[in-house]
């Protein structure tokens, strides 16, 4: 028996009538129904098995209602002729074949006749979706190669530090100061030990605590006097150190070692922070030298924080550590300045020239920023980001797209990568998104190039004296990056890039702060030479020069000679600061805001803007500014 | 006998376009008249007659028009094109050669009254 639908008629209420209506008849006010094709076949009272047959038909061509229509009224026309011509309906229906096949050679023989904007329609919808699977099927092949990229780790960059770090065991400093580190347990040094001094009221605190722990001052000495530093990345004999101490530095159980060879940005450097404390012990035991009246003590300490400080720049110093090497510096220097106001007599005059000499030498009188370790960070993260195709190429892979996520949470669509920030359906739409985002990523070679070209851009930006540095080349790297990631598809390209630039501008201003420190230095070491010569100070700098100074050393912000005041008896030598105009000595209302927001030359308007601001005063060397203690 | 779905492909419509030529015809008439016609040989189902006709009303050879045709239920006729009469001839001609290059091989007899017509 064919395979015919049950017909019924169509319940008749005006809803049906409305919907079988043609718009024409409808706008008339009639409710024809007339293209309701089952009242139609209903109307033809043909038997059932033709009614169920046209029925069939028609329902299945799927066709628009005014052809259907068409279709089973000559459908009825014809069965109506068969049975007039005295065939029974069911020789009817054997000789009609197949309704499936009718309804489908129908439908395609009438969408023929469609007119020329529904069939242009029909081209388009088809092209449409024929391109809708063609980036479907782009997608999937884009996402098979996305989350087949596996980085290689070809580098272990902790262990090719270390090979640059590695001394003789007998050269080494570090295990000195961690020694000394260890034995000092948690002991706080108070930075208002130094500045405060003696009129501090925590010195008898100070004083106790330099007793407590002379031997760890001694073990800093000794260490001093090594010729390297030899602070080795993820020591495993810092943790067996820690371990046979029973103390949580420099290192725990979960700290990276260097064999594990994890991402070189998670090198905390705990050693090296560390110095921080030990010289500020120092400083403090400086201090309490002085006081006492012994000089060679205090010449010893100060000259051992400049060794310290000389000792942190080893062979590629990650930017981190010349900071701290900076740091380090300034706080012999201020150590220096401060016995120097409050008791120049300790010190005899080869004592002085002594710690002369030695400020004069620190770091061979060169003293620049290295940025060779953050290229190292930088290829570090590409080899974890990327796939390596030998040729120093290579594209993004899902875990270098997750490392760049959880560096940057502030990308919506990143953030979603993490698993600790986002539920199950976040993590399901990013693990779909991720190809098209990883993409968007530029590839190996051309973030290592941009990345490269930019360090180049900077570093020829900052040749030369500070006061002669050009702002536009300075900030030609932020411009470039900032043009090359202006575009919401660029703005992924260069992710890696836009995440490791180093934070340059103020390595620089560090470094040019130090030279400054030391030129200030010599000057005020020269000055008390002076006094104690002749009684008084002299009228200007340039008198130094050249018995006690060969020059009157540059303000780093203009390239004059260092300017000079005498004030109450008292000499104030000083920088005009970062607003690059000459208050006379006024020092800004906050010390650090005498020299924050860089060198080079300035346009006028940025000038006029910072002389209007808290900027405004100037940065007063020697002696030291008290206002923070007050 | 009922010959193969593909040369029926063929046959079919200029079948059809030949029993117009002698004047409309609907539907029903035009199975009946291709059965008896062609002793049965050319008895296509009517679920392949319909989409036939419409196809070819679709590539415009032949017109429909829905007519009284003096019964009480209205019948839809069809009638040949000026382009359905240049398709026919066209066609005629096309099933003329192969015919002839059948008897040629010998694979169709000629008919009494000479060539194949």
């Amino acid at each position: 028996m064919a395979d015919f639908r049950d017909f019924s008629p169509t319940a008749s209420n005006w809803l049906v009538r409305a919907y079988y209506t043609p718009l024409g008849d409808a706008l008339r006010g009639r409710l024809s129904a007339r293209l309701d094709v089952r009242q139609e076949i209903a109307a033809a009272e043909l038997p059932a098995p033709l009614s169920g047959l046209i029925y069939t038909v028609v329902r299945g061509s799927r066709l628009w209602r005014g052809e259907k229509i068409d279709v089973a009224r000559e459908l009825i026309a014809h069965f109506a002729d068969g049975l007039g011509a005295g065939r029974s309906a069911e020789e009817l229906v054997r000789d009609f074949g197949s309704p499936k096949q009718a309804a489908k050679l129908i439908r395609r023989a009438k969408l023929r006749r469609r007119p020329l904007w529904w069939q242009c329609g029909r081209i388009l919808s088809r092209l449409f979706a024929a391109a809708i699977a063609a980036i479907l099927l782009g997608y999937a092949a884009l996402s098979a190669r996305f989350y087949l990229g596996k980085p290689q780790i070809i580098h272990n960059y902790w262990n090719e530090i270390n090979a640059a770090r590695r001394v003789p065991e007998a050269d080494r400093a570090w295990p000195l100061y961690r020694t000394a580190a260890i034995k000092l347990g948690k002991t706080h040094v108070d930075s208002a030990w130094i500045d405060d001094g003696p009129m501090g009221k925590h010195w008898d605190e100070a004083v106790a605590a330099l007793e407590r722990h002379r031997e760890s001052l001694d073990l800093i000495r000794q260490g001093a006097k090594k010729p390297r530093l030899g602070y080795l990345l993820g020591d495993r004999a810092d943790l067996e150190a820690a371990r046979a101490a029973n103390s949580d530095w420099p290192m725990t159980e979960s700290s990276p070692l260097a064999e594990a060879n994890q991402d070189l940005i998670s090198a905390l450097l705990p050693g090296i922070q560390e110095m921080r404390r030990l010289t500020r012990l120092l400083a403090a035991d400086a201090r309490r030298a002085a006081i006492v009246g012994d000089g060679a003590a205090v010449v010893a300490d100060l000259t051992t924080m400049i060794s310290i400080s000389e000792q942190i720049f080893a062979p590629d110093a990650s930017l981190v550590e010349q900071l701290v090497g900076m740091a380090i510096f300034e706080i012999a220097v201020d150590a220096t300045w401060r016995i120097l106001a409050d008791a120049p007599q300790v010190l005899s005059d080869e004592q002085l020239r002594d710690l002369a000499h030695r400020i004069a030498t620190y770091r061979s009188g060169s003293l620049a920023v290295d940025f060779r370790s953050e290229e190292l960070l930088f290829d570090d993260l590409l080899q974890r980001a990327y796939t390596d195709d030998g040729h120093g190429n290579g594209r993004i892979t899902p875990a270098g797209l997750t490392m760049l996520a959880g560096e940057n949470y502030h990308l919506t669509l990143l953030a979603a990568l993490d698993p600790g920030k986002s539920g199950v359906a976040a993590n399901n739409l990013a693990r779909v998104l991720s190809p098209g985002v990883g993409a968007l990523i530029g590839s190996r070679q051309e973030n290592r190039e941009l990345y490269r070209s930019l360090m180049d851009v900077m570093i020829a930006a900052h040749q030369g004296p500070p006061w002669e540095w050009d702002r536009q080349a300075i900030d030609a790297p932020d411009s470039r990056l900032k043009s090359a990631l202006a575009s919401p598809a660029s703005r992924y390209r260069y992710l890696p890039v836009a995440l490791m630039f180093p934070a340059r501008e103020a390595a620089y201003s560090a470094n040019d702060r130090s030279i400054q420190i030391r030129d200030a230095a010599e000057v005020a070491i020269a000055l008390e030479f002076w006094h104690r010569r002749h009684g008084h100070w002299p009228a200007s700098l340039a008198q130094l020069v050249p018995d006690l100074l060969p020059a009157v050393p540059p303000d780093r912000y203009d390239g004059q000679p260092l300017r000079y005041v005498v004030r109450d008896g008292r000499p104030v030598v000083y920088s005009i600061g970062v607003d690059r105009n000459d208050d006379g000595g006024r020092p800004t209302v906050q010390a650090e805001l005498a020299y924050i927001g860089g060198y080079g030359r300035l346009a006028p308007e940025a000038l006029e803007r910072l002389q209007s601001s808290h900027s405004d005063g100037d940065w007063i060397l020697w002696p030291p500014v008290k206002e923070d203690r007050q | 006998m009922r010959i193969e779905r593909e040369l029926m492909r063929g046959a079919g419509p200029v079948a059809v376009l030949k029993l117009l030529e002698g004047g409309s015809k609907y539907g029903y008439e035009l199975v009946e008249t291709l059965a008896s016609a062609s002793q049965g040989v050319l008895d296509m189902g009517q679920s392949t007659l319909y989409p036939l006709l419409y196809n070819l009303e679709a590539q415009g050879l032949v017109r429909a028009e829905w007519r009284d045709g003096g019964s009480a239920r209205p019948r839809k006729y069809y009638e040949l094109t000026a382009k359905g009469k240049k398709r026919l001839a066209h066609d005629i001609a096309q099933w003329r050669a192969v015919a002839g290059a059948m008897q040629e091989l010998g694979v169709l007899k000629p008919a009494l009254g000479g060539g194949a017509s």
